[in-house]
């Protein structure tokens, strides 16, 4: 597994250029709304930044990291001469999983600081005074960060595993079409109904942090399955 | 009677796909030996390497590495089996923007038995200068020699090869070919190696694989071979030869051109105190592979 690993990680180290300037541009531009936005005050800033911000960052860098390794599978036969090697296909897809859920976590933790440090200047240089979102807050949206976007991995990773990543792409929308759904009148009623209940849990709980930690709990039970299920899938392709 | 010491044996083995289907191929490849698999494109010579490599699964048939059957193999034995077998495909099918140095360190990683002194020594010995350049860089020479250095030093005892010598310049065909000469040396070690370039086969081949059709049709040695001829015949001595009864029928191939007929003689020196006055040159593996697929039996 150490090998595989290693092939993943060096490429992903190689190019981050692209990715970095993406981020750039969408920093540049928030911050740039931000600051020409009179109606917006320091707390309203805080939570548009540490929201928006953490969300797209975390996303653009992790869909990179996703398209690079599986689009390096493809390169010139790697996938099928990869498995000429000594590695077991076991290896290849808990290496995978494993790889991904780190940058996750990584590209979060990345992604969260950069929020944090943007908000500081802004407000300071929009306010003169600095405004932070609270610790505890800025944890709980890194969880639940981290909850949605591990459930967009354990869909994906499963079609890109048995088709690869020319054949897969077409469904790489797919998670984003399930959530048009709610554009529809039945289901946002129904996803009102939820909400209200939820709300009713924590107002009863008196914390929403075990709903936080169960989502974040149900989300790595639910990538473990789709990890197998990959297993499942990947050992019978042909190459 | 003990049995040949095989490094890979393959029995039976069948695969379909649409309309192409492999078809009960077996060949063996003993220790200290070098056989060249040649056939036309699409003929299913990859898709034996693939079965033999594990990417493709068989329908029909058995591939034993090292004397043991490859669907018995447990991931914890895959290093050490594995670990035994070396690829070298047509293309460097490396991920592209790793260096030779950082694939040199995957092969590492990957192979229990990698030897650091020995790749070190192969890149000196292969002229390859370019171990901080990435994959994608590299010509297709340079990427031979990268795949060669990262397979000889990993430990392997068995080499597939599929066309390693295709698109290179003669000089660098030669250095090739001399490396692997070098590394056979080992009487251990065996090699299965593809090619389009028969003459590369001729100087390094000991057993012949012709595959036409997803099927064996040849599968003899380079001596057997280098005694085979080919006869080039008027139409009166074609059927002087075919009455002859010293030749079974269906044991002659035959390919009619403008003038004349080219047989296949599997027997060159006989044939040719038999028969003084026929034309007749010693056949190489081009002649008898165009013979055996293009010719009529009779």
């Amino acid at each position: 597994m150490k090998a595989i690993l290693f092939a993943d990680l060096v490429t992903l180290k190689k190019s981050p250029k692209q990715y970095l300037l993406s981020i750039g541009i969408m920093c540049a531009i928030f911050t740039a709304t931000a600051l020409f936005d009179d109606e917006m005050d320091a707390e309203q800033i805080v939570g548009f930044f540490q929201g928006s911000i953490t969300g797209m960052s975390t996303a653009m860098s992790s869909f990179f990291a996703f398209f690079q390794l599986f689009g390096m599978d493809e390169q010139a036969g790697w996938q099928s001469v990869r498995l000429s090697l000594p590695i077991a296909r076991r290896d290849i897809v808990v290496s995978r999983y494993m790889i991904l859920a780190a940058m996750l976590v990584v590209m979060l933790a990345g992604s969260l600081l950069l929020a944090t440090a943007l908000t500081t200047v802004i407000t300071q240089v929009a306010f003169g005074s600095v405004t932070t979102m609270p610790a505890s807050d800025i944890l709980a949206l890194a969880i639940v960060y981290f909850a949605a976007f591990l459930t967009y991995l354990t869909i994906e990773l499963p079609l890109f595993f048995r088709m690869g990543l020319s054949k897969a792409r077409g469904y790489f929308t797919l998670p984003f079409m399930a959530c048009m759904l709610f554009m529809l009148k039945p289901v946002q009623e129904f996803a009102g109904k939820v909400g209200t209940q939820l709300m009713g849990v924590v107002g009863a709980i008196g914390s929403p942090w075990p709903l936080i930690l169960g989502a974040a709990a149900a989300a790595l039970v639910l990538y473990a399955l789709s990890g197998l299920i990959s297993l499942r899938l990947y050992s019978t392709r042909e190459f | 009677m003990m049995q040949q010491v095989c490094n890979l044996r393959v029995r039976g083995a069948g695969k379909s796909y649409g309309d192409f289907s492999l078809r009960d191929v077996s060949l063996d490849v003993p220790a200290g030996t070098i056989v060249g698999l040649i056939g036309q494109n699409g003929a299913g010579k990859t898709t034996l390497m693939k079965a033999i490599l594990g990417t493709i699964a068989l329908e029909q048939g058995s591939i034993e590495l090292f004397g043991r059957a490859m669907e018995d193999i447990t991931e914890r034995e895959l290093p050490e089996i594995k670990g035994r077998v070396g690829y070298v495909s047509a293309v460097t099918a490396y991920p592209q923007v790793m260096t030779v140095r950082e694939i040199a360190r995957l092969y590492e990683l990957a192979y229990p038995r990698f030897d650091r002194s020995a790749f070190e020594e192969l890149c000196s010995t292969l002229a390859l200068d370019t171990l901080r350049k990435p994959i994608k860089d590299l010509s297709r020479g340079m990427g031979m020699k990268a795949q060669l250095a990262c397979v000889l030093a990993s430990g392997a005892d068995f080499l597939i090869l599929d066309e390693p010598t295709a698109g290179l310049d003669p000089i660098v065909r030669d250095e090739v070919l001399d490396v692997l000469r070098g590394w056979m040396k080992d009487e251990q070690r065996s090699i299965l190696i593809s090619s389009h370039i028969t003459t590369d086969l001729e100087h390094l081949a000991d057993t012949i694989v012709l595959i036409d059709n997803g099927s064996v049709l040849l599968n003899c040695t380079a001596d057997e071979i280098g005694a085979m001829g080919l006869a080039h015949l008027r139409a009166a001595e074609l059927e002087e030869l075919l009455a002859d009864s010293s030749y079974a029928p269906g044991s002659l191939h035959v390919l009619k051109h403008e003038l004349s007929y080219a047989v296949l003689i599997p027997d060159r020196r006989a044939f040719a105190r038999a028969y003084p006055a026929f034309a007749l040159d010693p056949a190489g593996i081009d002649e008898v592979m165009t013979l055996l697929v293009k010719g009529e039996a009779r």
